[in-house]
């Protein structure tokens, strides 16, 4: 391998099942997990108190409330760099070498701040339903889940507590995968742009990033993107984890999972040498400050876009997630890539209400000429029953403005945890009706 | 067997048979039956529903007097309640479209299930498709006449019914401002490519959503003389009274309320709450004069650069407002400062 490839071998171990027992290790689709192993990897006791570890499989009756986020289980066995790099020392170019992945398998923080927040930037409650009505309709049911449910030592401010959460999941997310260290793979593949036929169109995955500080950001190797300017990843760093996700808000967060999971990388990946060729992956934030900042955005994604040769772009924000302040970013970057001569489709969520009679977009402009929609967040699902068994907390405020409920009683929740992902995952659009 | 619904008919005087631009200024009036267009409108519906009257109206004597025909037409309605109404088609006919859209939102808000048919460039269209009627799409011209009935019959009949209303691409209405959440059966990452590809090879493809188009609101012209005038603050910044006393969510607020600000100098912090879910509140809580100047406008006040200030400040929350619910809620304050004999009002925003 050259010393500046972008070749990376994923190989993936599938995992059905989780299990506690005295030795980490993987076996058949069954993870062992060594719990007071796992916590002493893992432990960050200045500033994380306590850590409970508890199992979630599909189909149980049983609930996740307060999660924050969720990550792969991953670790890079050669190849420069780690995984999640710049989280692990030095920010050295990831994207290559060889990975072992656990696929099926989902590691989520559960958690909840200290100190009081306000506004934008407070954690908005997030749940997942293992089973039932709401299960189809968020993240996480249908993968077997390790939850770290963290809990802050004394005195410690939110800033510090949210840095040694990211700190305590990626370090999980590395020492699960390690069980397979020894292992051959069951299943692998090798991703490389590999050169194309000439007349392929190229393409490439123009990912809008959200940040506005603590509780509502995003971090590329290792640091948070506010002044962030527009810059290209190699899809293969963003399947290392090159994005890890500090964004607590709802529905529209992009997770850690669904940044090195990318429905786009992946779907480009596929398509790459067949019907298009995959240039890369364009990133920059949204949630500029002016107007004319956000057109300034725009314009600079657009023209890192049209350096690296784009014909076509596809652009998301926050995984699909175009809520109000963002939609205006990302309207002027379809904009600017169309007046540079690229051929622009963007994913989008729509607002409004259950009946759908509201609008449902709060920007466009005329070059938004090839949208898909990713239905509408105002869309109602139906009211899940009680669970027998919560991991997270005993009460939830769905709504920042009611009262808090039992955990465990039945719930009706517009937007369950990563439902925009999830969404455009299984396929959910809306129409005119 | 399902029983035959009873439709009431409005067609303009020209398709009544009356005559053409001559006849345009024919006064409202109803028969009994079928007439113009009814008669194939009537064949389509066959046995299922029954046309049990016609009401015509020339379409200069619409213009000239709608709120008279709309009460007319009410009334009667009123008295035959129809299980559906239909109006038209109009095609492109832009004062009949006008008329044929007026009556079916008249006859939707008094819970009479309305259809008419137009053409998209109907004048009409644009401006009751976003009151969500169900507007057929037709041809520019009578040429398209049968399709169209065939459509409106169909659609009638099923709204009479209540029955379940396919999508607008399905059942040949004009988008109407109503979007429905469904499976698409694929992934959204697999039809962004397929429409990229499409669009880069100029190949036809469908944008999933339709384009909004928002109304501009040009500025207004300056006052003469502020010194004079009566000035309000009007903020959706969701700066509220300490403890939230009318409930107003940190988002897609649907009301708003007033507080007063009778002999303060500033506003004093603790005294307020900023309850905006959109930015970060630490600042406004600090000192709420940053978010709603207070302390800045009384200065102008006692300079006399402002007439003087309204004692009530106004607010809601602006953070995932809808759009129609922000409006409502803007008339609704708009209302209450001519009340007060407003003259110009600050917008602090967020």
């Amino acid at each position: 391998m050259m010393p500046g490839d972008f070749s990376l071998d994923v190989n993936d171990f599938a995992i059905h099942r989780l299990v506690f027992a005295s030795q980490t290790q993987y076996q058949h689709g069954t993870l062992s997990i060594e719990r007071e192993a796992l916590l002493a990897a893992i432990a960050e006791p200045q500033i994380v108190s306590n850590i409970e570890v508890h199992l979630a499989h599909p189909g149980e009756s049983c609930r996740i409330v307060h999660v924050l986020d969720a990550v792969e289980s991953m670790v890079k066995l050669s190849g420069r760099s780690t995984v999640y790099p710049g989280h692990f020392g030095s920010a050295i170019p990831a994207g290559s070498g060889r990975n072992h992945r656990l696929q099926g398998l989902a590691l989520l923080v559960s958690a909840e701040f200290p100190e009081p927040t306000s506004g934008a930037l407070s954690p908005h409650e997030s749940i997942v339903d293992m089973s039932g009505p709401a299960a189809p309709y968020c993240a996480f049911s249908d993968t077997a889940n390790v939850v770290l449910v963290c809990h802050p030592a004394p005195s410690v401010t939110n800033a510090e507590f949210d840095a040694g959460l990211h700190r305590v999941k990626l370090k999980a997310a590395v020492y699960l995968a390690q069980a397979t260290a020894a292992l051959a793979p069951e299943t692998w593949q090798t991703y490389a742009l590999t050169p194309t036929e000439p007349e392929l169109p190229r393409v490439v995955f123009v990912d809008q990033l959200h940040q506005q500080g603590l509780m509502a950001q995003t971090f590329l190797y290792g640091k948070h993107t506010q002044g962030l300017e527009p810059t290209l990843l190699h899809p293969n760093e963003m399947l290392d984890g090159a994005l890890v996700n500090g964004n607590y808000r709802q529905p529209g967060r992009a997770i850690t999972y669904a940044h090195s999971q990318s429905y786009m990388v992946r779907e480009l990946y596929r398509r790459h040498g067949v019907d298009i060729h995959f240039r890369g992956v364009v990133i920059g934030r949204g949630w500029q400050e002016t107007q004319f900042l956000k057109e300034r955005q725009g314009w600079m994604m657009a023209r890192v876009a049209r350096l690296c040769g784009a014909d076509v772009a596809i652009i998301t924000a926050d995984v699909g997630g175009t809520g109000g302040n963002n939609t205006i970013d990302f309207m002027q970057t379809i904009k600017a890539c169309e007046h540079m001569g690229i051929r622009t489709v963007a994913i989008m969520q729509e607002s409004g209400n259950p009946d759908g009679s509201e609008p449902t977009v709060v920007d466009h402009v005329p070059e938004a000429d090839a949208l898909v929609s990713v239905g509408g967040i105002g869309w109602r699902i139906p009211a899940a029953p009680a669970v027998e068994r919560v991991i997270g907390g005993e009460t939830v405020r769905p709504n920042l403005a009611d009262e808090p409920q039992d955990a465990s009683g039945p719930l009706d929740v517009g937007c369950w945890y990563g439902a925009i992902w999830k969404r455009s995952e299984i396929g959910l659009s809306a129409v005119d009706a | 067997m399902t029983q035959s619904l009873r439709v009431v008919h409005f067609i303009n005087a020209f398709y009544g048979g009356m005559g053409g631009e001559e006849a345009a200024q024919t006064p409202v009036q109803i028969q009994d039956g079928v007439a113009g267009p009814g008669r194939l409108l009537a064949q389509r519906l066959g046995d299922q529903a029954e046309i049990v009257a016609t009401i015509i109206c020339g379409d200069g004597y619409f213009s000239a007097y709608e709120d008279e025909v709309a009460d007319w037409v009410m009334t009667r309605l009123q008295a035959l309640r129809p299980d559906v109404f239909i109006a038209g088609p109009a095609f492109r006919s832009g004062r009949y479209g006008l008329s044929c859209g007026r009556l079916c939102l008249e006859a939707e808000r008094a819970g009479i299930p309305a259809v008419t048919g137009m053409h998209v460039e109907n004048p009409g269209s644009d401006l009751y498709r976003g009151e969500h009627l169900y507007i057929v799409a037709t041809e520019a011209s009578a040429v398209g006449m049968s399709q169209a009935i065939e459509r409106i019959a169909a659609l009638a009949l099923k709204r009479g019914r209540s029955e379940a209303i396919g999508t607008a691409a399905a059942e040949g209405f004009l988008p109407r401002a109503v979007r429905r959440t469904v499976p698409s059966g694929r992934p959204a990452a697999e039809r962004a490519v397929e429409m990229a590809l499409r669009k880069w090879r100029q190949e036809p493809y469908t944008s999933e959503i339709t384009i909004e188009t928002f109304e501009v609101i040009p500025p207004p012209s300056p006052l003469p003389d502020l010194s004079t005038t009566l000035c309000a603050i009007v903020t959706e910044s969701g700066l509220v009274r300490t403890g939230n006393p009318d409930r107003l969510p940190s988002a897609g607020a649907t009301h708003w309320a007033a507080y007063s600000i009778a002999g303060m100098h500033r506003l004093v912090p603790g005294e307020w709450d900023a309850v905006h879910g959109g930015f970060d509140n630490t600042a406004a809580l600090q000192d709420p004069n940053r978010v709603v100047p207070l302390d800045a406008l009384r200065d102008l006040e006692r300079q006399g650069k402002i007439g003087r200030l309204l004692d009530e400040l106004f607010v809601t929350v602006g953070n995932m407002g809808s759009l129609n619910a922000m409006k409502r809620i803007g008339a609704e304050i708009a209302a209450v400062l001519q009340q007060r004999g407003v003259g110009a009002v600050i917008v602090p925003a967020t």
